[in-house]
């Protein structure tokens, strides 16, 4: 009994315990838990171009990180692009929903969401906008194929092999693209959507202001206020904002795209003329018209 | 054995502590789930199916129901490509079709002058231009209309033009659409393309430009009767007066690019507006014509029903529209059977060449063919062949007065070469009347079954230059009538020929073979008349043959007064008779020269107060002589409200 309370009391053992029971336990746990538990991390990915093969690649894989990486809780779309092809505009449409059953997904839209990129935001859990974002044009543009014809040395074996098919043909499938859109943003959007069918259909840009009365987007908000929101959705206290690109893609051999999308118009003229100027294709696309005519 | 529990205890708290801290700081551990990612199968994408083909089937039947003569179009109608209009005739193969089914001749106007075009036009197409239209053509139009003429005014704001400027690469492009130009020619007709584009997001037909028109939407017209759908595909809207009427208007969901309103929108209507009494048809899209869309819904019957209502464009040209009113083959007929000479060729082969340049055909031929159109040219002496048709309107060929009343100035007997006063050869038209020394008159008869020119002048010179003013036909001037007297189909105009002489007989044999026969001055005037030959005397109920040498008049003496007297003279085919009679003093009593060669003069209900002498002379208005029979027999006294005499002007040769 008396050499219990001996080793008790020496000050040895009662250094090494406590060095055992409280410093080291502490130690390990606060090294674990750097790891265990890492700084929750808010991927942010910017779409700042038109949607095309590229583009829908960089924002695809951006997204798989998204949902790969433990510590990354949430993502937030940066989105200023006036939308593109029609097929990849729909591929991200379909990898923000896929994003969305792993981690929320927030779109801030900065100064354009336009036709595709609006297609994508709708797929996440919240659009937010600044007042005077555009946002909208939900709706399709393509160029028709000319005439069919037959050539002395040109042999097909059928009519349309040469062409793709007919221009009324073409007509219907770029008006069931457009009901394609419009069932995408009534699913994304669901209750939240106010604006009827055929008015969206009317495929107008609308002010983040407009937007939000109509049910196009769940707020106002800055960049940060979408951080936030998708911290909130992630169930998130504290978070990094973190860049996803340089994550995904090494910025060595596959340097961070330096271009930002900025408004091309196109005056009217060449807009009429244009159906040169559209790869053949559906593009869900917004034209920015000139300010002169 | 409880230390050892409570070290354990802390040790594991301590190690979890700090992944503890962190989850609470860096997480809500209450924090509301996101809502479940909805579910997308694509199963709210509606179909957008090709609506079914219409029954296109054309009622007309292609041939002889609607042609006279193959070859010979019920019709023409001017299509118009000379103001940059945004189409091609392939584009419009459906319409030829139609038109052609209908007997109708579509002329394409690629360069020229609208203006002249329509003279030959009973329809007018004009699609999509980007040049504008003169206030002539445009009045051109007008006058097409009011003629009887359909005009098709078609617009569309998918067709514009677009111009770079290639020396300033920064100026602006200019974009021409056909806005302005169609309202150049609608306006005049209370429409007014606008500017704008239809538009449908709730119904449409594949896409939100594409203008579906119910039953509901037609006008009272014949154009849309018992049709059920059509589909406009992009068109503009018409804005209307008071003198035009919807042919076909859009629902209540179909809205207007330009005010962003819908409603009350028109895409096609007719002027004027009463019942089916429309002219003018403008339509705000061009592509219902075209194929594949001419077979949507019930379009192709309503592009038939375009057709029909371009068939149905009066033929009536007038004579400025010399000579596009032709549309068979042209028998140019000389009355009288003449001998043609040099001169008259050359007025034919210049004239054929002038129907060349126009894409008519000119043949010189002894009678019309029953299927050609024709010319009849010739002198008024030698009308007979065309007095039905100066009859039908209203034009007669007279000499007046028939008999003239008692001469206020005494002439000398006969024998002492009397000077009478012979009655003045008028053209009695609705214009008036004129004398024929001096006048050409050109007469356009259109009977329904062909169309039929009659020239007529008093000499060979004056039908020279009479049918010279046609040669213009073929230049952008068109025939010259600015100097004649005209009003509808008929025109009267100057010979140019000084003191023309009413000839007797056409010889076109030229300056070497001047007729024998020369003609007289102008009104029978006698100034070397020669002495006239007795023939004896003739008594009441006689009737006396003789042959009048050329240049010869013959006196008959009758005795049997006092009595109320017929004088009848009825010479050969070729000889115009004049008849007078004079006096025992001299005196001028009365003279006759109401008919033309062949033609009887009869002198009805004369007054012989006694039994004198008095003359009656037979003369020719030629000189030219022949057979006749003069007879007298007792006539009944003239009633005081009757006139003296009853001739019958008739035209003849």
């Amino acid at each position: 009994m008396e050499e219990d309370d001996a080793s008790i009391g020496s000050p040895l053992r009662v250094v090494l315990t406590f060095l055992l029971i409280v410093v080291l336990p502490l130690a390990i746990g606060l090294f674990a838990a750097a790891r265990l538990t890492p700084r929750p991390q808010i991927g942010i990915i910017r779409l700042s171009y038109d949607i095309n093969s590229q583009t829908a690649y960089e924002i695809g894989e951006q997204l798989r990180t998204a949902r790969q990486n433990p510590a990354i809780k949430g993502v937030v779309l940066v989105i200023n692009s006036p939308g593109g092809s029609a097929a990849f505009s729909e591929e991200l449409f379909l990898d923000v929903l896929d994003t969305r059953r792993e981690l929320p997904v927030v779109a801030s839209i900065d100064l354009l969401a336009a036709s595709g990129a609006y297609y994508m935001a709708a797929a996440a859990n919240e659009i937010y906008a600044k007042p005077t974002s555009s946002v909208g044009s939900v709706g399709v543009i393509a160029s028709l194929p000319g005439d069919i014809f037959i050539d002395e040395d040109l042999l097909t074996t059928g009519p349309y092999k040469a062409f793709g098919g007919t221009r009324d043909g073409y007509v219907r499938q770029i008006e069931r693209a457009k009901l394609a859109f419009l069932d995408a943003v009534q699913v994304g959007r669901g209750d939240r959507l106010t604006m009827d069918l055929a008015t969206l259909s009317r495929a107008e840009i609308y002010t983040g202001v407009q937007a939000a009365e109509f049910g196009l987007i769940d707020g106002l908000a800055s960049g940060e206020e979408a951080l936030r929101r998708a911290a909130a959705l992630a169930g998130v206290r504290q978070y990094d904002a973190v860049e996803l690109y340089p994550l995904t893609f090494d910025t060595d051999t596959i340097p961070l795209p330096e271009v930002r999308y900025q408004p091309q118009p196109i005056d009217e003229a060449r807009l009429r003329q244009a159906p040169a100027a559209l790869a053949p294709g559906l593009y869900y696309r917004y034209v920015e018209p000139s300010a002169a005519r | 054995m409880h230390k050892a529990a409570l070290y354990l205890a802390i040790f594991v708290v301590l190690l979890l502590a700090p992944s503890a801290v962190r989850l609470f700081q860096y997480y809500r551990p209450l924090a509301e789930a996101p809502a479940t990612p909805p579910a997308y199968t694509g199963a709210g994408i509606g179909a957008v199916p090709t609506p079914e083909a219409g029954n296109g089937a054309d009622t007309v039947q292609t041939g002889a129901a609607t042609r006279r003569v193959a070859g010979a179009p019920r019709g023409v109608v001017v299509l118009d490509q000379a103001h940059g209009n945004q189409f091609t005739r392939e584009e419009l193969a459906t319409l030829d079709g139609l038109l052609a089914a209908r007997g109708l001749q579509v002329r394409p106007l690629a360069e020229g002058a609208l203006t002249e075009a329509l003279r030959a036009a009973t329809g007018l197409v004009v699609i999509a231009p980007v040049d504008g239209y003169s206030p002539a053509e445009a009045q051109a139009v007008s006058d097409l209309v009011a003629r009887g003429g359909r005009v098709l005014l078609v617009g569309d704001p998918t067709r514009y033009n677009i111009e770079f400027d290639e020396t300033d690469i920064f100026a602006a492009p200019i974009i021409a659409t056909a806005q302005a130009p169609l309202n150049d020619l609608a306006n005049a007709f209370d429409i007014t393309f606008r500017g704008d584009y239809l538009y449908n997001t709730v119904e449409n037909e594949g896409n939100f430009r594409n203008i579906l028109i119910g039953a509901d939407g037609f006008g009272d017209s014949a154009l849309t009767e018992g049709l059920d759908r059509l589909a406009l595909y992009s068109s503009h809207s018409l804005q209307l007066g008071p003198s035009a009427a919807a042919l076909l208007s859009a629902d209540d969901n179909t809205w207007s690019s330009a005010t962003d309103r819908p409603g009350g929108l028109v895409l096609a209507a007719l002027s004027p507006a009463e019942g089916d009494a429309g002219q003018l048809l403008a339509i705000g899209d061009v592509h219902f014509l075209t194929e594949p869309y001419s077979t949507v819904y019930d379009n192709g019957a309503f592009v038939a029903r375009v057709a029909d209502f371009l068939a149905g464009g009066g033929s009536t040209g007038t004579l400025a529209g010399f000579p596009y009113f032709f549309h068979s083959p042209v028998d140019l007929v000389y009355s009288d059977d003449p001998d043609l000479g040099p001169d008259a060729f050359d007025d034919i082969i210049a004239l054929q060449a002038a129907f060349r340049g126009v894409g008519l055909s000119l043949a010189l031929a002894n009678e019309a063919a029953a299927d050609h159109d024709v010319i009849y040219a010739g002198l008024y002496n030698t009308a007979e062949d065309v007095a039905e048709l100066l009859d039908a309107a209203g034009v007669s060929l007279a000499i007046r007065p028939a008999i003239a009343r008692p001469a206020t100035t005494a002439t000398t007997h006969p024998d002492a070469t009397p000077t009478p006063s012979h009655g003045t050869r008028l053209i009695e038209s609705p214009l008036g009347d004129v004398e024929m020394a001096g006048t050409a008159l050109l007469l356009l008869a259109d009977d329904g079954t062909r169309r039929q020119l009659v020239v007529l002048a008093a000499s060979n010179d004056g039908l020279e230059n009479a049918l010279t003013r046609l040669r213009g036909a073929a230049s952008a001037e068109g025939v010259n009538l600015t100097d004649c007297l005209i009003q509808d189909n008929l025109a009267l105009c100057p010979t140019g020929v000084a003191n023309e002489p009413v000839e007797y007989a056409l010889v076109t044999s030229g300056p070497a073979d001047e007729p024998t026969t020369e003609s007289e001055q102008p009104n029978g005037s006698q100034a070397d008349s020669p002495e006239p030959t007795d023939k004896g005397a003739i008594e009441l109920g006689q009737t006396k043959t003789a042959e009048l040498a050329a240049g010869e008049i013959h006196a008959w003496t009758f005795r049997d007064g006092p009595a109320t007297i017929d004088i009848t003279v009825d010479p050969d085919a070729d000889m115009d008779a004049v008849l007078e009679l004079y006096a025992p003093d001299g005196t001028l009593m009365a003279n006759l020269d109401s008919a033309f060669a062949g033609g009887v003069e009869e002198m009805r209900a004369v007054e012989i107060p006694d039994d004198r002498p008095y003359f009656i002379i037979v003369r020719d208005f030629f000189n030219n002589g022949g057979h006749y029979q003069l007879s007298v027999a007792a006539g009944e006294p003239a009633q005081p409200d009757q006139p003296e005499s009853t001739p019958t002007p008739e035209p003849g040769g």
